[in-house]
């Protein structure tokens, strides 16, 4: 029940956010994708050291 | 990608906290090929691949409503299949291995020496996959950020226990 209840809240809060907040870039802000071309491309391009290893 | 990065800091921080799921689909976007690139570079049969997403606690999957690791997986899979013709949908094993308790979110903990204690033994191999099943197979464990490495780390323990060898796990990371 109290499961349940927590489910709700948070469908009604991702709904809230679709239909008051929609797509801006969580970076710079630009309307559109979440993360707009820009940022993208930039993120892509700083590469750490590893992306995979043996574990 | 470098988590030293503050685009990608924030863009993981909205996906993991703000409820903005279409994040994964941009990630997946900047690093489909690295991950393609693996999987041909150590030339692993597709039929022999497992990947697994690192699974979160029952109660956090309760509060997000979804695994940011298996969107991502599953984003890296769909941009795979556009983009190079590869499907690795079958590959995709959401339920292998199971967080048995929740830990307190790692963001709030520093030292690798708590890292590891707050994670240890925290993964069970679902047991309806059986150790034959998991023999000869090759492994990539999938997670959005690793800055100690303990989460790949106890993972691997937990496979090595079902009959899985230790060169043929690896983990990916999103960001590092």
């Amino acid at each position: 029940m109290k499961n349940n209840l927590i489910i709700f809240k948070n469908k009604i809060k991702n709904l809230f956010l679709e239909i008051f907040f929609p797509e801006a870039c969580v970076i710079c802000s630009e309307s559109g994708n979440s993360i707009c071309e820009k940022c993208l491309l930039d993120i892509k391009n700083q590469k750490s050291e590893e992306n995979y290893k043996s574990i | 990608m470098s988590y030293k990065n503050p685009k990608l800091k924030t863009a993981l921080f909205f996906l993991k906290y703000h409820y903005t799921k279409s994040i994964s689909k941009y990630l997946a976007k900047a690093c489909y090929q690295e991950f393609y690139d693996f999987i041909k570079k150590k030339n692993i049969n597709p039929e022999n691949l497992i990947i697994i997403p690192i699974p979160i606690s029952k109660k956090r999957l309760i509060e997000r409503n979804y695994n940011q690791s298996e969107l991502l997986a599953k984003e890296i899979i769909q941009e795979i299949k556009e983009n190079l013709n590869l499907d690795l949908e079958n590959s995709l094993y959401i339920d292998l291995l199971l967080k048995n308790r929740n830990t307190i979110k790692f963001a709030n903990t520093h030292s690798h020496t708590e890292r590891e204690n707050l994670i240890k033994e925290a993964f069970n191999v679902n047991p309806k996959y059986n150790k034959d099943f998991l023999e000869n197979k090759i492994i990539i464990i999938l997670d959005d950020i690793t800055t100690t490495g303990s989460t790949f780390y106890e993972a691997r323990n937990t496979l090595l226990k079902n009959n899985i060898k230790k060169e043929n796990i690896y983990g990916f990371s999103i960001a590092h």
